[in-house]
């Protein structure tokens, strides 16, 4: 029982969850307002802090988790091919900047998006300013889940091909920088969600005027 | 010789204020009366004498004698009344304190008698409107007291009614003089007032109810019922667009009903609130009478559903000097939308329906001038087939939009989690050198 936890944790957690959406379910069609059950409705009265908000997170999280596994990956594989052939730990290093990178990326996203963060009256407001509004906060979390995204996976692919590099250069030196181009064009994966995620910030307007 | 004399000033004393307490003794108060008459604290006077004494004074129009049901001398000392002695002196003229007068209640009958006519006011209605001709005495009961705990909070809330009935007397009318006693004497023999607060204080806990609480409303006509039902009193805000404050009507009148209820065929409906003789509240500097209210609500239903469609308001009000009019105002009713058979049903405050925006030439401007709030309402307009409201369909559904964002938001962070326990659930211990037969590996630490 202790060794197989992990599928007793996600069973049980699964388990709950569709017992829970099974009841609540039948309790709103039972008692006749089935209709209530309306994804419409959660769309149009979700506030647009919470859709903006999550971009955010998005937008930085995701983005480390990929430097975070990139680097997981490429790092260990330089330390234990630098075990036998110490000459290649400099030169790898590049692979575990390119992982960094993408998390900057994130970083930049989020802190251009959180200023953009601002409050405004629904009751004062005209009808114009809410649609800008709730436009904003639809955008920010487009933006912010593209950028994290995308940074998320492309932080994974560098990992692994600057893991795959650091071992081959402890093998045979040539074959380094050859393994580099693929980094780079693993790398600018990253650049293409940093430039479509800016594109959709650009035309965000939140707030009162 | 000494302990004589003692004895006998006791009795007599006893006596006294025996005679004191039978003869029920109440303290009156006048305020605005220019008058020299100065009164014998020592001795009570009767109500003849009383109006003997300030009859010349009382030379005015109008007379607002406010009576209540218990007061004493006791009452006047605390800051219990602090609200009406502040209105006493703003007035111009001085005013007039007799602290023991008996058979108050004949007040009214003796100044009938000195030539006045006397008005029993009930309720706002019956107050005078216009300038008043010729002398009358207008006598305005005032709600109980009763002894214990409550009894301070009571004498603040009328000291307060008299306040505000006096300052509408006073707008309206050119002089007016104030009278304010009771019919009792609230420090009666003591151990008859401490039986009586140990019988009130067991009864009554709560403090004084409100008056207009679960009111029940209904239409019956040969197409249908409709049924309406307010748990407190709606309230009309209503703000004049150079203000920034709200001045707040609670409607706490019953309205008189009418409309037409309509089977779903002819799918459109009327429902009419017509309000008349409302009660004044607000903070104190916006102060104003609202003498005219209606509000009507179209209804209509549609493919199994009922909808109220809009909601228009004719008023008449005055805030501070200021009087508006409005005429078939529309105003924008929030999204009532209810499968018919079942009832609109709304518990918290909420705006029912309000003056959002009008569209001025080529711009919209945003203004709120009228808001509709109720506080509790239920509302069924169609398909009544018992004799009671249909299954409530809530303002407010069992997942609000609030708990969905939360419960979406708690189940990212739960999937992180799960991620993580299963990250921890792949770590492994380095086993390669591992071998419970052979040497243990010992390594020598060296200094």
């Amino acid at each position: 029982m202790a060794a197989r936890y992990r599928e007793t944790y996600i069973y049980s957690f699964g388990g709950l969850l569709v017992a829970a959406v099974v009841v609540f379910g039948l309790y709103y069609i039972l008692t006749g307002q089935g209709e209530r059950i309306d994804i419409g409705w959660f769309l149009e009265t979700i506030t647009p802090y919470m859709w903006a908000t999550t971009g955010i997170a998005f937008a930085v999280s995701l983005s480390v988790i990929g430097a975070a596994l990139g680097i997981y990956t490429t790092g260990s594989s330089i330390i234990g091919g630098g075990v036998k052939a110490p000459r290649i730990k400099t030169k790898n290093l590049i692979s575990v900047i390119f992982c960094e990178a993408v998390a900057i990326y994130g970083l930049i996203i989020a802190i251009v998006l959180a200023g953009m963060l601002d409050k405004y009256d629904p009751l004062k407001a005209s009808p114009e300013k809410v649609a800008l509004n709730y436009f904003s906060g639809f955008a920010m979390f487009g933006s912010g889940l593209t950028v994290g995204l995308v940074n998320l996976f492309c932080g994974i692919s560098v990992g692994i091909v600057g893991s795959g590099a650091a071992l081959a250069d402890a093998a045979n030196p040539s074959l380094f920088v050859k393994i580099l181009i693929v980094e780079i064009f693993g790398s600018a994966v990253g650049l293409f969600g940093l430039i479509v995620g800016i594109l959709m910030s650009s035309r965000i307007k939140m707030g009162d005027i | 010789m000494i302990p004589l004399t003692g004895i006998i000033s006791l009795v007599v004393f006893t006596l006294f204020s025996g005679v004191l307490c039978f003869e029920n003794n109440v303290p009156v108060y006048m305020w605005n009366i220019d008058t020299d008459a100065v009164v014998n604290p020592l001795h009570s006077l009767n109500a003849e004498e009383l109006v003997g004494k300030v009859s010349l004074s009382l030379e005015r129009k109008l007379v607002a004698l406010f009576m209540q049901d218990e007061l004493s001398v006791d009452d006047f000392k605390s800051n219990d009344l602090s609200a009406l002695k502040s209105l006493a002196e703003m007035e111009n003229d001085g005013t007039f304190y007799a602290p023991s007068v008996t058979k108050t209640t004949k007040l009214p009958e003796v100044l009938e008698a000195a030539g006045y006519s006397v008005v029993y006011v009930k309720s706002h209605q019956d107050l005078p409107t216009s300038p008043v001709v010729g002398k009358t005495v207008l006598v305005i009961d005032l709600p109980a007291t009763q002894l214990g705990d409550l009894r301070k909070e009571n004498l603040q809330l009328n000291s307060n009614a008299i306040t505000e009935i006096y300052e509408i007397l006073k707008s309206q009318q050119s002089d007016v003089v104030g009278i304010f006693t009771a019919k009792k004497n609230s420090q009666l023999q003591l151990d008859e007032s401490r039986r009586r607060i140990a019988r009130s204080a067991a009864a009554k806990s709560a403090p004084r109810e409100e008056t207009y609480v679960d009111k029940f409303y209904n239409i019956t006509q040969d197409s249908g019922k409709l049924f309406l039902f307010f748990e407190k009193a709606p309230i009309l805000k209503i703000k004049d667009e150079n203000k920034t404050e709200w001045a707040n009507f609670t409607l706490n009148v019953d309205p008189d009903i009418t409309g037409t209820v309509v089977n779903e065929t002819s799918k459109t409906g009327v429902l009419v609130l017509t309000y008349k003789g409302l009660v004044p509240s607000g903070p104190k500097n916006d102060s104003g009478f609202l003498t005219k209210a209606k509000i009507s609500f179209r209804l209509s239903t549609k493919r199994g559903y009922w909808y109220i469609n809009e909601t228009t308001i004719d008023f008449d009000v005055k805030i501070n000097d200021a009087t508006f009019v409005e005429n078939d105002l529309v105003l924008v009713t929030t999204d009532v939308s209810t499968p018919l058979g079942r009832s609109w049903h709304c518990t918290p405050k909420s705006r029912l329906a309000s003056y959002g925006y009008y569209f001025n030439g080529t711009i919209v401007k945003y203004t709120n001038k009228v808001i509709l709030e109720t506080d509790g309402f239920q509302l069924q307009p169609f398909k009544v087939s018992k004799e009671k409201f249909g299954d409530g369909y809530d303002c407010v559904g069992f997942f609000t939009e609030g708990i969905w964002a939360a419960i979406i938001l708690g189940l990212i962070i739960a999937m992180m989690l799960a991620w993580a326990i299963s990250m921890l659930a792949d770590v492994r211990t380095p086993d390669r050198y591992d071998d419970p037969k052979g040497k243990t590996i010992t390594i020598t630490a060296t200094e």
